[in-house]
């Protein structure tokens, strides 16, 4: 396989020394490390196609990666394994302003298109997941990954319009409204939706080398404010009922340990001080005149004091860029994508998380049972929560960072997203970037039918099981 | 001069806040001879958030709740008193009640150059 990828890629873009091939061991989580063989780094749809043939005849698994950002190890080869770097795989073909859509290779960051999206006038925008910025936007939206547009229009994957595939056998497959020549891909087409054919599949099911994705009007006036909180149940009555009204453009919940953590505590205790707010809410609202914008401030601070009739206690919102001036620390949220580097830049290396989402209606009693498995376990419960699709489910995730070298952390950590699992999956929420572990957990809760049905679809798309294997049991 | 947190593992969001306020104003001049002339504790309640300041020769130390006897203390909701460290109006939220402040009122006229960051 060496010599086939050194004679189609040359020799620069294989690596295959173990110095080298270092950084594809893992990645941020806790999944064991694993060594591949090679690293290839591919630029064109021919190469991808040409590679997938010669591993299919060698029957040699293949594991597409991108920034290595992945906190679930779905990007790491198993041993001996192939991963295809797609980083350099970054062009973007088109932008559709009228249309509103982009098309991408794998290789696209959040930033670079960002950067682009400005350049052209800066009319459109696109969701930024709260990875950081050079993370790749196709692998975000294959994995059902969320944005700061997804209460607005769900998660990622909702908005692919069309996707390119190069299958286990080397053929190209274009879906959505690709699948018709001539048609642009403005959205899905009434169509079979075999787009879902790669969407959640981890790669399991054929490498994607092009994505049509649909982009959003960006407007004149934005404004982020942040809403103190003080129990769970203020907290989440207050996001039911904004989301109701439609205003808000993002509504994100962080508990207080991540405030604390960018204002620069490495280790928060796990019990909050005296008097410190549960939640900290951050809503962003935009408008295209400045009426508008004050209409949905007066929105804002009528739903908070519905809110505080309950005698829930309710701070006034407060705007980001009052935060800055009060303390610059607050930075990395004051525009996405941004860097959050107490997450990924703490010294231990480790970032893993149980990310689930599920119903609305549920979240109170997931923050407080996650926050006795976490507290007990030492961890500081440090929570992810946004309100999505308008409200009918939402984002509840829980963050533990730890240090990589040692055993002991890293086996607590295991054991704290074990719990974790479990609590969510009993109260209805169903874990998303499914990891392996997580998934041989859910497994006996699997429908029978579907874990049929997902080996059927897997043996007829990779009959040599050559893509990405051992990922969702497959 | 150095800010210290007393425990900061277990230091409240508006005690955090704090510190970095305190680290910009005492990169001006006029912020680190503000805190080399002050002497005692000042008491800061933000909301249900309490940070004590202490201020000595060569350092400020916060600590949350409440600790000693202040001697000038500084209490009221978060917003008016973020806006007021921002750069809003000192006089109207005291006025409105809004903010509400006690003690040695020559302390916190003094304190002013270290939580209004140097624009």
């Amino acid at each position: 396989m060496k010599d086939f990828l050194v004679n189609l890629l040359g020799r620069e873009n294989v690596l295959h020394e173990s110095a080298a091939l270092a950084p594809y061991r893992d990645d941020y989580c806790e999944a064991d490390a694993s060594d591949p063989a090679l690293v290839a780094f591919v630029t064109t749809t021919e190469q991808v196609q040409a590679i997938v043939r010669e591993a299919a005849r060698l029957k040699k698994p293949l594991t597409p990666r991108v920034a290595g950002t992945n906190v679930g190890g779905l990007a790491l080869a198993p041993a001996g394994g192939v991963i295809l770097d797609f980083t350099r795989m970054n062009r973007i073909h088109e932008v559709n302003d009228t249309d509103m859509y982009a098309v991408i290779e794998p290789g696209v960051t959040q930033q670079q298109l960002k950067d682009c999206l400005k350049e052209r006038g800066g009319s459109l925008t696109l969701g930024y997941s709260l990875a950081p910025p050079h993370t790749s936007i196709l692998a975000n939206a294959l994995l059902g990954g969320l944005t700061n547009r997804s209460l607005k229009y769900g998660d990622q994957s909702q908005w692919i319009s069309g996707l390119e595939v190069v299958m286990a056998d080397g053929t190209l497959v274009r879906t959505g409204g690709w699948a018709l020549q001539g048609v642009a891909p403005y959205g899905q087409v009434p169509f079979p939706a075999l787009t879902g054919l790669f969407v959640g599949w981890a790669g399991t099911t054929g490498l994607c080398t092009k994505m049509a994705f649909q982009l959003w009007p960006q407007h004149k006036f934005n404004r982020r404010l942040f809403v103190l909180t003080y129990s769970p149940r203020g907290t989440f009555e207050a996001v039911r009922r904004l989301v109701r009204r439609e205003f808000c453009d993002d509504i994100g919940g962080l508990s207080w340990p991540s405030a604390k953590m960018m204002l620069g505590v490495k280790h928060p205790h796990p019990e909050p001080a005296p008097g410190e707010p549960t939640f900290i809410l951050y809503v962003d609202l935009t408008a295209d005149i400045e009426e508008e914008m004050a209409l949905k401030e007066r929105m804002l601070n009528d739903v908070l004091a519905s809110v505080r009739r309950m005698e829930e206690r309710i701070e006034e919102p407060l705007d980001i860029h009052m935060l800055l001036k009060v303390n610059p620390a607050m930075s990395p949220f004051a525009e996405f994508p941004t860097d959050l580097e107490f997450l990924t830049n703490h010294g231990g290396g480790g970032l893993s998380w149980v990310g689930t989402y599920g119903p609305l209606s549920k979240f109170e009693a997931g923050i407080e049972a996650g926050t006795k498995i976490m507290v007990r376990h030492g961890f500081a419960p440090m929570i992810v929560t946004r309100p999505m699709r308008g409200g009918h489910y939402g984002v509840l995730r829980f963050v533990e960072i730890f240090d990589k070298q040692n055993a002991a952390e890293v086996e607590r950590v295991k054991v704290v997203n074990h719990e974790l699992l479990n609590m969510c999956t009993e109260l209805g929420f169903v874990m998303y970037k499914t990891p392996s572990w997580a998934f041989e957990v859910l497994k006996p809760r699997i429908d029978p039918g579907m874990l049929g049905l997902m080996r059927t679809v897997k043996d007829a798309l990779d009959p040599h099981g050559i893509m990405n294997p051992g990922k969702l049991g497959l | 001069m150095n800010v210290r947190i007393e425990n900061p593992e277990r230091m409240n969001l508006m005690g955090l806040l704090m510190r970095g306020l305190l680290e910009t104003s005492l990169k001006s001049a006029a912020g680190h001879r503000a805190a080399r002339k002050l002497r005692g504790d000042v008491r800061v309640n933000a909301g249900t958030m309490g940070v004590t300041l202490s201020f000595t020769e060569n350092e400020i130390v916060l600590r949350g709740g409440e600790s000693g006897k202040p001697r000038a203390s500084v209490r009221g909701e978060m917003k008016p008193l973020l806006e007021m460290v921002a750069g809003g109006s000192l006089v109207g939220p005291v006025l409105r009640r809004k903010v509400k402040v006690g003690g040695n009122l020559l302390m916190l006229l003094r304190l002013l150059p270290l939580i209004r960051p140097a624009k």
